[in-house]
């Protein structure tokens, strides 16, 4: 630990010297007997043994849901004895303590130990939690002893997921089995059409209802379950904040609800993070993407950046031929509203879900500063009407509204827009 | 604690400026303990002041009361020290208060009793001749090695620890 001096040792330094002075100024030994209790405390203080506590930080898990309380133990020991010490847990940013009224300083005796339980919350996010401040005391308080502890744990806060029943259906399916029914015929569970019977037929496929009335032999066409490949692209050029939330918070949250989801119908799921810093993830499928994916999701965040993207940066093979393309985006940047249009221009299918950015911020009071909120309005949703032009479902994600409902607005919205696209 | 000291004094003038010098240091050790602790040592010593013009007043007999005074001024400082360590620490754990209390309280009782000693000890120097003052060359060096053995012993502790 490092001695650092209390306001007690210059005080009292500057007492004994002035006392000891006086004293033999005025000829006087009462002065230097004012000043020996100073000198007395001055010498105790300064003898005393440097205090040598030993902390432990444990973190109760490494994982935990956005708004759940998460145990954390604080374990000090001291084999001499520490009159007062003080312990600080310097918390990152988006972790906070439930409740701040624990006693932070402790009285430690000969091999004395204390344990404090601490209760945490946290944002989403990956936060590392353990840096700690000590601040130790003797008896006479001559000298603080100060030190900062590493004892790092790394917390990732999952966000917590949405509420879905239903998800959006993709245009078309993959060559894998699956539990989407694809548009195509085949082997399958799903009635789709009946047809005359051709060399080949297996047996079991004859109508023989239907064969009866047309007196030629029918068989049954049927759907096959397929799966489908899903990218989930998340738009973090621009983020913005108030009180409950932030505008990529919000986005995180869908996305991570929406690849939990889509993995579980065993779905392949992909990600691109499109923003100051490009960074992707190709589609794959189980538990081991469902980690990847909830991983790249945390560590998601706005870099800002003037340089120019566009849809070329992005590998590929992180966009197959038929996938699923899900942006969650506030539509701010002109970089990722260009990327949309390029993908659906390239025959992507898109869907877009737009959490509002006029929802993070207020219009201001002068009358120029409202014309301008109602100018960005109207830019705003004139880029609406584009994009849903050429065949993109458009969603706003309002605050009273659940992803659910958002994810309908979708869906409603890709029913007659496909017959339109026909 | 000063109000005894201004009463002590037979000359009305004086018990005044010893007043308002006192009045001075305590102000002092007030705004100390509030905001201030830089300002302890200023208000101790005008505490200190106002004792040593009832001193040279008053005439060359030796005060047996200083044991008490300096006891008193320690306890002034430690509380105003205190009161400012309560503004800006963390807040102790029960039965904290009471402890640095009790702390205190012997502390100054330890204090009353080595100025009772020195007193008693300068008393007696008065009284005697060359042996004391030999007494008191050797205190004076012994004090001058404890002093350099203690500075010595802080330097090599002052380093941060393995």
């Amino acid at each position: 630990m490092t001695a650092r001096p209390s306001p007690r040792l210059s005080a009292y330094s500057a007492l004994v010297a002035i006392g000891l002075l006086g004293a033999l100024a005025a000829r006087r030994a009462e002065l230097a007997v004012l000043a020996a209790p100073f000198a007395l405390v001055l010498a105790l203080g300064l003898t005393a043994r440097p205090p040598q506590p030993r902390v432990r930080f444990v973190l109760e898990g490494e994982r935990v849901l956005e708004g759940d309380p998460l145990r954390a133990t604080l374990e000090v020991e001291s084999a001499d004895p520490i009159d007062r010490l003080e312990l600080r847990l310097a918390l990152p940013a988006g972790v906070e303590l439930v409740a701040d009224d624990l006693p932070r300083a402790f009285h430690l005796g000969w091999g004395g130990e204390r344990s404090l339980e601490l209760e945490l919350r946290a944002r989403w996010g990956v936060w590392t939690v353990g840096d700690l401040r000590l601040r130790a005391r003797d008896r006479f308080g001559v000298l603080w002893w100060e030190e900062r502890l590493e004892r790092p744990h790394r917390l990732r806060v999952v966000p917590r997921p949405e509420q879905l029943r239903a998800l959006v259906a993709p245009a078309q399916t993959q060559a894998a089995t699956g539990n989407e029914v694809a548009r195509v015929r085949g082997e399958g569970v799903e009635f789709a059409d009946t047809r005359a019977f051709v060399a080949g037929d297996r047996v079991r496929s004859i109508n023989w209802r239907a064969s009866a009335r047309r007196e030629q032999l029918i068989v049954n066409e049927r759907h096959p379950e397929r799966n489908t490949d899903v990218v989930l692209f998340l738009d973090s050029f621009a983020d913005a904040e108030r009180a409950d939330g932030s505008i990529l918070g919000r986005a995180v949250r869908a996305s991570a609800t929406l690849a939990d989801l889509y993995l579980r119908r065993r779905d392949r799921v992909g990600l691109v993070t499109f923003g100051g810093t490009l960074r992707w993830l190709e589609p794959g499928a189980g538990a081991l993407q469902r980690y990847r994916l909830v991983d790249a999701l945390l560590e998601t965040r706005m870099r800002f950046s003037y340089a120019w993207k566009d849809v070329n940066v992005i590998p590929a093979r992180t966009l197959p031929p038929r996938a699923l393309v899900i942006a969650v985006t506030p539509l701010l940047d002109a970089r990722a509203v260009t990327a949309l249009l390029d993908l659906r221009a390239r025959g992507h299918d898109l869907a877009v879900v737009e959490v509002p950015a006029e929802l993070f911020a207020a219009p201001g009071e002068e009358d120029v500063e409202q014309l301008a909120w109602r100018l960005w309005l109207l830019r705003r949703e004139t880029l609406r009407a584009r994009l849903q032009a050429i065949g993109v479902a458009v969603s706003r994600w309002d605050d009273d509204a659940p992803l659910d409902a958002v994810l309908e607005g979708v869906r409603t919205y890709r029913r007659h827009a496909r017959l339109a696209r026909r | 604690m000063t109000a005894p000291l201004a009463l002590a004094a037979e000359n009305a003038a004086v018990g005044w400026t010893i007043a308002a010098i006192g009045a001075a240091g305590t102000l002092c050790l007030l705004v100390a303990g509030l905001a201030l602790p830089g300002l302890v040592a200023p208000g101790a010593v005008l505490v200190g002041l106002g004792y040593g013009i009832l001193l040279t007043v008053d005439g060359g007999r030796l005060d047996r009361d200083a044991a008490l005074v300096a006891a008193a001024l320690l306890l002034a400082c430690e509380l105003s020290l205190w009161a400012h360590e309560l503004r800006t620490t963390s807040p102790d754990e029960p039965g904290g208060r009471m402890r640095r209390l009790s702390w205190l309280v012997v502390l100054v009782l330890l204090a009353l009793g080595l100025c009772a000693c020195f007193l008693a000890l300068v008393d007696l120097a008065r009284v005697e001749g060359i042996a004391v003052e030999t007494l008191g060359v050797a205190a004076a060096a012994a004090a001058f090695v404890l002093l350099w053995r203690v500075a010595r012993d802080a330097g090599r502790r002052s380093g941060p620890s393995p």
